[in-house]
């Protein structure tokens, strides 16, 4: 998997996953999606739905934890940071090591791992984002967002990520 | 000042000051306009618009201090709580005849229940951040928010505004 493909993709997929309303039911649709689609790997794992600091959706698979809780909101913390999608942070900043101490940050706060994917409405920008947590980064990016594309009427293989 | 007429004026408020779009440009436009409006009747607000997860425009006029920042944040975390108006806040508090209470677990260092913080309510999606000012009272604080919101909207202030007290 070229870094390069994925990064183009994952742009293509923040600018053209958009909503023009979102409300709760769209959240708990969202919400309803990714723990559904999550569940098709047989593993552990959480999602959650956030307009930032407040929770709109959370869902676990049998075998998930606590920790995959704690992993969701360290990602959101990053999209809400950086304004991007927790996978493309990842792409773009390759090896370089993962929170800088010049950043004056809480390291433990940020997770730059893939899995949470921006929920942008059109015309304002980005109010939070769908985060899911168990699975390898770059499925948990790819079930975020499939989850958000069903929600927008799309189909949940629109701008997938190459299969590797 | 009759507090369930104020009741009904400022759900008016909440009712019709909705954006279809909003963002920095925005932001500037609507903090500008405010500073404007109080520099014409030779007063002095701290004005602060932000999205929940960022600052967008802050400007505090000749003549505020340190402590209106401070009140501009408790008044928009009021805002962040509720998702009402925070002079709506004031108003039932009035009403009641009574502040937070202990069960409502409201910590006063961060949530003031003063007006001067207004939603900002996106058509069809919620409440994505507030445009705050402190420096007068907080009635009249909230009053500039609105006129400012709807001088933006293109819609007329005076019918919808509150009444001298």
């Amino acid at each position: 998997m070229p870094v390069e493909t994925d990064l183009e993709i994952v742009a293509r997929q923040e600018a053209e996953l958009v909503f023009d309303r979102f409300d709760e039911d769209l959240a708990f649709e969202i919400g309803s999606n990714m723990r559904r689609l999550a569940k098709t790997f047989g593993k552990g794992a959480a999602v959650g739905v956030y307009l930032w600091d407040r929770t709109m959706f959370f869902g676990a698979t049998a075998g998930a934890t606590d920790g995959n809780r704690g992993w969701i909101e360290r990602k959101v913390k990053l999209v809400r940071l950086m304004q991007k999608s927790s996978y493309r942070i990842v792409l773009e900043r390759g090896d370089q090591p993962r929170v800088l101490s010049n950043w004056a940050l809480e390291a433990g706060d940020y997770a730059i791992a893939g899995g949470a994917f921006p929920i942008t409405i059109r015309n304002v920008g980005i109010i939070g984002a769908a985060a899911t947590s168990g699975l390898p980064e770059r499925d948990d990016h790819e079930v975020s967002r499939s989850a958000i594309a069903l929600a927008l009427g799309k189909s949940d293989s629109y701008l997938p990520l190459p299969k590797v | 000042m009759a507090v369930e007429d104020d009741i009904a004026t400022v759900a008016e408020h909440e009712r019709v000051c909705v954006f279809k779009a909003f963002d920095e440009t925005t932001a500037l436009k609507i903090g500008t306009r405010l500073a404007e409006l109080a520099a014409a009747k030779k007063e002095a607000l701290a004005i602060d618009i932000r999205f929940w997860n960022r600052p967008l425009y802050f400007y505090a006029m000749p003549g505020t201090s340190p402590d209106n920042p401070e009140w501009t944040r408790r008044k928009s975390n009021c805002v962040k709580r509720f998702n009402r108006a925070s002079y709506a806040l004031t108003l039932r508090q009035k009403r009641d005849g009574k502040g937070f209470a202990p069960d409502d677990a409201v910590d006063p260092m961060e949530i003031a229940a003063h007006g001067g913080s207004f939603p900002i309510r996106i058509e069809g999606v919620s409440v994505v951040g507030t445009i705050t000012v402190s420096g007068v009272p907080g009635r009249r604080d909230h009053g500039y928010v609105v006129e400012a919101i709807c001088e933006h909207l293109g819609i007329d202030y005076g019918p919808l505004a509150l009444p001298p007290e």
